[in-house]
């Protein structure tokens, strides 16, 4: 009988969620053997620097604080950035900022941690990286630290490069606006749907796939209904770890390949397109052999409705998507006008969908071609409702 | 729902599990930099073949550097000594642990000193005393205790009579290899007891007070995965998908506890296990229906919950809602029974039939109190969600030591 290759997972990053995380810094470092750490903050993480300085005091640390110059290219602001490590003599990275200084962090780190300088060009990953801390001040951002960084033709996998450590403070992601939160929930949903239902996710992923759609099936509506209860949010960003984890390349990920093309070509975020997506692409994907829409209700449903489908026999795929569909209405009764019923007033038009197809069919595994995927995106505009369809 | 303000989790181990997992294990030596491993494990193991198995892959230019093969059932710090100072003597560079718990947690202990260049593992104890990276070890379960992924240590003090806590994320193994040959041979007994000390950390992890949504669901699936796998391989212990399966949910339901701890099951089993010898995971199978019933009141919802991953969605679709924790409970002392007849009895069901090799029995009703005092002062306790006393301990003793369902009304708490 023919088995399956061994499993292999592994997820380096600790989370420290909640309120008072960012306190938690300086005894992680400590018990990581730093005392130097160099903070890196941008424009859109200025106004964190104050509550993350406070953190450190009373804790004898030397905190080195650096400020991303956004007008330099890539390799001089990794340049200075190492010059600026070394010159200190620091031994570990806090980051807070935008996707690009997170990449600089994580670039930095693989650099200083080299026997001898090398060229951006010839860095590798090794097993000296030192501490990186992610301070997570924006929804997408712990996201975009599961995913990997093609540098100058190079590409370098997620894995080896998370942060040894992510904060996700409330008191930060109190400033996360509900529009990120619902476009980067609605990412997070599609990515973790679509790891359980096509990923041929081995159990750890199913795993944090799995415990990202709770969080966000729980927290999402309760950010849009009460802006304010920040420990949703915190809990939201968790989830996005959690997805971005649990879907390794996304070559499976159908809905977020096509929403990552549409949306750069639109006015419609990412995570929108893919939620209006999604349904679609599950419908679709009844006629694969390898699909467990088992898998995906059992995270969407609640207790009672997976056990009733069980006994009852009913159909899991028409129970998922039933699950799926409901909230998604569910979201959009809380806000309305926040999620539109389809593609329709994305500006995509029916003539381009041939080649946004294929270009997704180019990324995606081989299960997914070009027809397919452009009936997923044609139902997308067309029909009404997904919940109708 | 229930939701803490704050939480941690951590679960750093690379994990590698499959019907041909041992294949890699050159290869992660070498990118790690170990070339003279040292082989920790325990004469069963080694006489199973199972140490010859894992050294028969090591090729040029790895080579074994030393063997430490009397391990005994449970730690001690006597034991780490003597292994890390052949350790030391054998120039190795890295550990490779085959076994069990206590092998797992020997090989902890040992990499501590190596690590530290240290003679008195004591000093390390408790929660975030090291500071740096240790050597690197390989963990090889042979059991299903979930020590691979854990950042705990548990070793036993044998001239104070008292186990010693080792917390830090420095201890958790660089990689842990789940390969079902080397479960295949574990008698059914054994594999009785871990598979009930993996379900009682999932259980646990589940319901105590430092519970997060990411523990939850690594929780969740190592019950059900039990559930399934339990029965399949005590009727055909050869059932290798079935061994993996039991493997991945003892490991699974390690990274529940470690990231969320565990209550008074633990606490009690600590205590059975440095008082009376008792093994631990015979220990929890016996104490978890009574940590179930104990904070009933207080953890209904969460333990109704788990009655879906338990005994699976017919039960739990046709049980009412007000009656699934109940449910969950009689599950689990079921579950306890038919391996009791399965293994003919030598699966324990209360504290009275839990016996050694000659037929004595370990617990005795005069070790109650001592029990109780230790059992309170546990660091597990402060997980619980229903706090206990003395008086209540020794109730729950009593009651586990006939085998009787715990008399709420008697609890002095709860």
């Amino acid at each position: 009988m023919n088995r399956p290759e061994a499993a292999i997972f592994k997820n380096p990053a600790k989370i420290n969620a909640g309120y008072r995380a960012l306190e938690t810094i300086p005894r992680e470092l400590t018990w990581r053997g730093s005392s130097r750490p160099l903070l890196l903050l941008d424009s859109t993480s200025r106004h964190v620097k104050k509550k993350i300085v406070i953190s450190f005091q009373g804790s004898q640390m030397a905190l080195l604080i650096h400020h991303m110059d956004r007008q330099l290219p890539i390799s001089d602001a990794v340049s200075k950035l190492i010059h600026c490590y070394q010159t200190n003599g620091c031994d570990a990275i806090i980051a807070s900022g935008a996707p690009a200084l997170l990449d600089m962090a994580r670039l930095l780190n693989m650099a200083v941690s080299q026997d001898n300088p090398l060229p951006l060009h010839q860095l590798v990953v090794t097993d000296h990286l030192r501490p990186l801390v992610a301070v997570i001040c924006e929804s997408g951002q712990a996201l975009h630290l599961t995913e990997s960084i093609n540098l100058e033709g190079r590409h370098f996998g997620a894995i080896g490069l998370m942060p040894s450590l992510m904060i996700i403070d409330d008191r930060l992601t109190a400033g996360i606006r509900w529009p990120s939160a619902l476009s980067d929930g609605l990412a997070t949903l599609t990515l973790a749907c679509e790891t359980l239902t096509f990923g041929q996710a081995d159990h750890f992923r199913q795993i944090y796939a799995h415990s990202a759609l709770k969080g966000v099936v729980t927290h999402l509506p309760s950010v849009l209904l009460k802006p304010r209860k920040h420990s949703s949010k915190t809990s939201l960003i968790a989830a996005e770890l959690c997805a971005g984890l649990s879907a390794g390349m996304r070559r499976c990920h159908p809905s977020w390949v096509l929403a990552g093309q549409i949306a750069a070509q639109t006015s419609f975020a990412k995570g929108m397109v893919a939620a209006l997506t999604l349904p679609f692409a599950l419908d679709q994907g009844r006629t694969l052999p390898h699909g467990r829409p088992d898998l995906l209700l059992m995270a969407l449903g609640d207790n009672d409705c997976n056990s009733k489908v069980c006994t009852q026999k009913l159909d899991p795929w028409d129970a998922a998507l039933d699950c799926l569909n409901q909230l998604l209405d569910h979201i959009r009764s809380i806000k309305p006008g926040c999620l539109p019923q389809n593609l329709h007033r994305s500006g995509l038009g029916i003539d381009r969908l041939e080649a946004v197809a294929t270009h997704a069919a180019g990324t995606l595994d081989k299960t997914w071609d070009v027809p397919a995927l452009e009936k997923i995106l044609k139902r997308a505009i067309l029909i009404r409702s997904a919940a109708a369809a | 729902m229930f939701s803490s303000s704050y939480f941690e989790f951590s679960s750093p181990v690379k994990i590698v599990a499959g019907h041909h997992a041992l294949e890699h294990l050159n290869s992660a030596l070498g990118q790690m930099g170990t070339s003279c491993p040292m082989i920790v494990t325990d004469r069963g193991v080694a006489a199973a073949g199972l140490v010859r198995l894992v050294s028969e892959r090591m090729t040029t230019p790895l080579e074994v550097g030393g063997v430490a093969d009397d391990v005994p059932p449970d730690s001690e710090i006597e034991v780490v000594n003597r292994i890390a100072e052949q350790y030391r003597q054998n120039r190795c560079d890295g550990l490779i642990a085959i076994g069990g718990g206590s092998v797992l947690d020997t090989a902890k202990g040992v990499n501590i000193l190596v690590s530290e260049h240290g003679d008195d593992l004591a000093r390390f104890a408790g929660k975030g005393m090291l500071r740096r990276p240790l050597k690197p070890l390989v963990a090889i379960p042979t059991t299903g205790s979930g020590s691979e992924v854990t950042m705990t240590a548990v070793i036993k003090d044998r001239r104070k009579k008292t186990k010693r806590l080792f917390v830090s994320e420095f201890l958790v193994p660089r990689m842990a290899i789940l390969d079902p040959r080397m479960t295949l041979t574990l008698p059914l007994t054994v594999t009785a007891a871990t598979a009930m000390d993996a379900l009682c950390h999932a259980m646990e992890s589940y319901y105590c007070l430092a519970k997060n949504p990411i523990s939850d669901s690594h929780a969740l699936k190592a019950i059900e995965m039990t559930r399934d796998n339990l029965p399949r391989v005590m009727a055909n212990p050869e059932d290798s998908d079935a061994r993996l399966a039991l493997a991945l949910a003892a490991s699974l339901a390690g990274s529940a506890f470690s990231n969320s701890m565990v209550g008074m099951v633990h606490a009690i089993s600590h205590c059975l296990g440095s008082i009376c010898g008792v093994p631990h995971g015979v220990g929890n199978a016996v104490m978890l229906p009574y940590g179930l019933e104990y904070n009933l009141h207080k953890r209904s919802q969460e333990i109704g919950e788990l009655l879906l991953p338990l005994a699976g969605p017919e039960i739990y679709h046709g049980t009412s809602s007000h009656l699934r924790a109940q449910k969950t409970v009689a599950a689990v002392r079921n579950l306890n029974q038919r391996l009791h007849e399965i293994t003919a009895g030598k699966h324990p069901r209360n504290l009275k039939e839990i016996v050694n090799r000659q037929g004595n029995r370990l617990v005795t009703e005069e070790q109650m109190a001592d029990i109780a005092l230790k059992s309170i002062g546990d660091g597990a306790m402060f997980y619980n969600p229903e706090e206990m006393d003395e008086a209540d301990c020794i109730l729950i003793l009593k009651h586990a030591f006939k085998g009787i369902p715990l008399d709420n009304k008697l609890v002095y708490k709860g």
